[in-house]
């Protein structure tokens, strides 16, 4: 299709960004003296790119017309033909021509020049012709454009990449996320202006958007509201000291010395071994419980995971997270926690029983929220305790709560130190919340258990730590049987490891017998 | 020639005149084989038939075609064997171009005219490298040179 070049794929394909172009947009930011994302930069763009061709296209008209079927034109005049990409030519000839619907009309002859030669159109043709529009002055009465927000639409991914790379190799433009401003149009944010901004977050003692520190700053009222806003946040982004925690899209500045040093780096409890398994290998069972399981380290994009639409969701503590004082961000609990604009998002968990409000904060890289170390002890929860989230009004506040009961010494599966090593027994524990009784693991010298936690990256064998707690497990089982979900449990108290693989070891290994419904059973001479 | 677009369900195609004059095939013969009896008795009877100056839909280009053209596209493309299901589907590509007389239509179009080979199978047909009939892309004969504006 005859079009204009801004008009086809290919322009946008092959575009590179011109000086000419900077300078545009450099003009752009100027005149207005605010900040703009990179879509409206774009945008411009684009529409700049369009009104330079609408220019071209008018000065090559200079003295011309737009061909119409339509016009009566003389010999010398010139044409400008839309269907054939604007090219130009040269009235030299004219004769009568017939058409048996149409009758006479008159047929000019255009010359294009060389190579193209003399072709034929009609003039003086009356009849309906979808180039008999508009009065012939306007170009764009004869072709359906793309608008600029068109393109952007159709071409961005061509687009933005060029035009961010431009911009960031230009020493004018400066950004902050998506938000770019004219280096020279910052306002001026000083060494005391910043300390300013430290004490004000210092003496609120919680994380505050800059529209708040400036409050305290007393910028020059000759900058808009929106670069000052722009220039702190560009300013607090470079210094050390603050740290960015909002949630998505909400940029809330905190001091990196109030954040708990611990936040900083994935508790060694949490941190995953280098496991793979392939989710074809495991039966509906093994998959149901894969679903089942709460662990941030399962990847709920290959399971069908019901959505969480209530207000409530109630999981099962596992013992790294107890260990930790965290809580694993997964398909189900995803939903009650924001997510960060940066790498943190500093929270609230409010205690939903006494009402106390507890800081927390969203790891979103490592998917857990950190916390509630002294919330857990304090309680006394054991591994294997219900944990229920409660959605607040607030996207920064989670309602939390476990199931309490009358303190009881009761029988319940515990791990204990013996001889150097692990193992596993009834045993008589305090216990004060309703649990899970295929997760629970109780324990009596929590010290000593974690003397012997695995590194992640352990050279043993998984398949050999899990036959020696199978057996184990299986031992002080009068069934002879152990759950799927028990030995997931026991396992993550010697050494970090998602369902996952696992499950997979369970279904490799002839020496685990399943015994259906979750229950496996061990047979040493296949081992 | 304009530069090469790979042709897509969106993009429009017509006859292009200037396909059968670098090719040098006589038009005529094709249109002929498709004229209604009626149209072929008037037609027995006279000598050459009569020039006249097509206008073209899309673009307002005057061709010399024989009225050959215009007694198919006015009368011989109303009758129902003129497209039957046992015509080439290049074939009968061109007969809807002839019947709408040359106006520039997508390969989804031509399937809503044509209704028994898909809009897919009549792209891969018409955007291959052999042209059938002179049917192609719509582009501009004429590249144009242009002038950056200051």
């Amino acid at each position: 299709m005859a079009q204009r070049e801004t008009q086809s794929p290919k322009y946008w394909q092959d575009l590179t960004i011109q000086p000419d172009d900077l300078e545009y947009l450099f003009k752009v930011l100027l005149d207005s003296a605010q900040p703009h994302t990179t879509e409206q930069l774009a945008l411009a763009l684009i529409q700049h790119r369009l009104e330079q061709e609408e220019l071209a296209m008018q000065m090559e008209m200079e003295g011309g017309m737009v061909y119409q079927p339509q016009g009566r034109y003389g010999m010398g005049d010139r044409l400008v033909f839309p269907r054939y990409n604007y090219a130009g030519g040269t009235v030299v000839g004219q004769r009568t021509g017939y058409h048996p619907r149409y009758g006479s009309f008159s047929v000019v002859q255009v010359d294009f020049g060389a190579p193209y030669g003399v072709r034929e159109f009609a003039s003086e043709f009356p009849h309906p012709h979808p180039l008999n529009i508009g009065d012939g002055r306007g170009v764009a009465d004869v072709e359906e454009r793309a608008s600029a927000a068109d393109l952007y639409a159709r071409y961005r991914n061509w687009i933005l990449p060029k035009l961010l790379d431009a911009l960031q190799s230009s020493p004018d433009f400066v950004h902050f996320r998506d938000s770019w401003l004219l280096k020279g149009l910052l306002a001026p944010i000083s060494a005391g202006h910043l300390n300013i901004a430290e004490a004000a977050i210092d003496y609120d003692n919680r994380p505050l958007p800059a529209a708040s520190l400036l409050k305290d700053l007393e910028l020059p009222s000759t900058t808009s509201p929106a670069t000052q806003e722009f220039s702190l946040n560009y300013a607090l982004a470079a210094d050390e000291r603050f740290v960015n925690v909002g949630p998505r899209g909400q940029v809330l500045w905190y001091l990196r010395r109030m954040q708990p040093a611990t936040v900083g780096q994935v508790p060694r409890h949490l941190q995953l071994p280098d496991l793979s398994f392939e989710l074809d290998q495991l039966d509906d069972d093994l998959r149901h419980l894969l679903v089942e399981i709460d662990d941030e380290a399962t990847d709920y994009s290959l399971l069908p995971v019901p959505p969480s639409t209530g207000d409530e969701v109630t999981l099962v503590l596992s013992w790294p997270h107890r260990r930790a004082g965290t809580l694993p961000i997964t398909a189900r609990t995803a939903p009650f926690f924001p997510q960060p604009d940066d790498q943190y998002v500093r929270i609230t968990f409010v205690d939903r029983q006494s009402g106390e409000r507890i800081p927390g904060w969203v790891v979103g890289n490592y998917n857990y929220v950190w916390g509630l170390a002294d919330w857990y002890a304090r309680h006394q929860l054991v591994t294997g305790a219900y944990i229920t989230l409660h959605r607040t009004d607030s996207p920064l506040s989670v309602e939390i709560s476990y199931r309490p009961v009358r303190p009881k010494r009761e029988w319940v599966r515990g791990v204990t130190v013996q001889g150097g090593r692990l193992t596993f027994q009834n045993m008589r524990l305090q216990i004060t919340c309703q649990y899970d009784e295929l997760m629970i693991v109780g324990e009596d010298n929590p010290a000593a258990v974690d003397a012997l936690w695995e590194d992640p990256h352990s050279n043993k064998p998984l398949v050999q730590l899990l036959r020696q707690i199978a057996l184990e497990l299986i031992k002080i089982n009068p069934q002879g049987t152990v759950h799927a979900k028990t030995l997931y449990s026991a396992v993550n108290v010697v050494r970090r490891c998602p369902p996952g693989p696992i499950f997979q070891e369970l279904v490799r290994n002839a020496c685990f017998v399943p015994m259906g419904h979750g229950y496996w059973t061990y047979d040493a001479s296949k081992a | 020639m304009g530069e090469y677009i790979k042709p897509t369900l969106e993009t429009k195609f017509h006859i292009d005149f200037d396909w059968w004059q670098e090719q040098g095939r006589d038009l005529d013969i094709y249109l002929a084989s498709r004229l209604c009896p009626e149209c072929k008795q008037k037609c027995s009877g006279s000598d050459e038939p009569e020039i006249i100056d097509w206008v073209d839909p899309y673009t307002g280009e005057v061709r010399r075609l024989s009225s050959l053209w215009e007694t198919i596209r006015s009368c011989c493309s109303q009758h129902p064997d003129y497209i039957t299901a046992q015509t080439p589907l290049t074939y009968a590509v061109f007969l809807i171009f002839v019947a709408n007389d040359n106006k520039p239509l997508t390969p989804i179009e031509l399937y809503e005219q044509l209704g028994y080979r898909p809009a897919s199978t009549i792209l891969r047909t018409l955007a291959g490298h052999q042209v059938y009939y002179g049917i192609r892309p719509v582009r501009s004969p004429i590249v144009r040179v242009r002038r950056r504006a200051a």
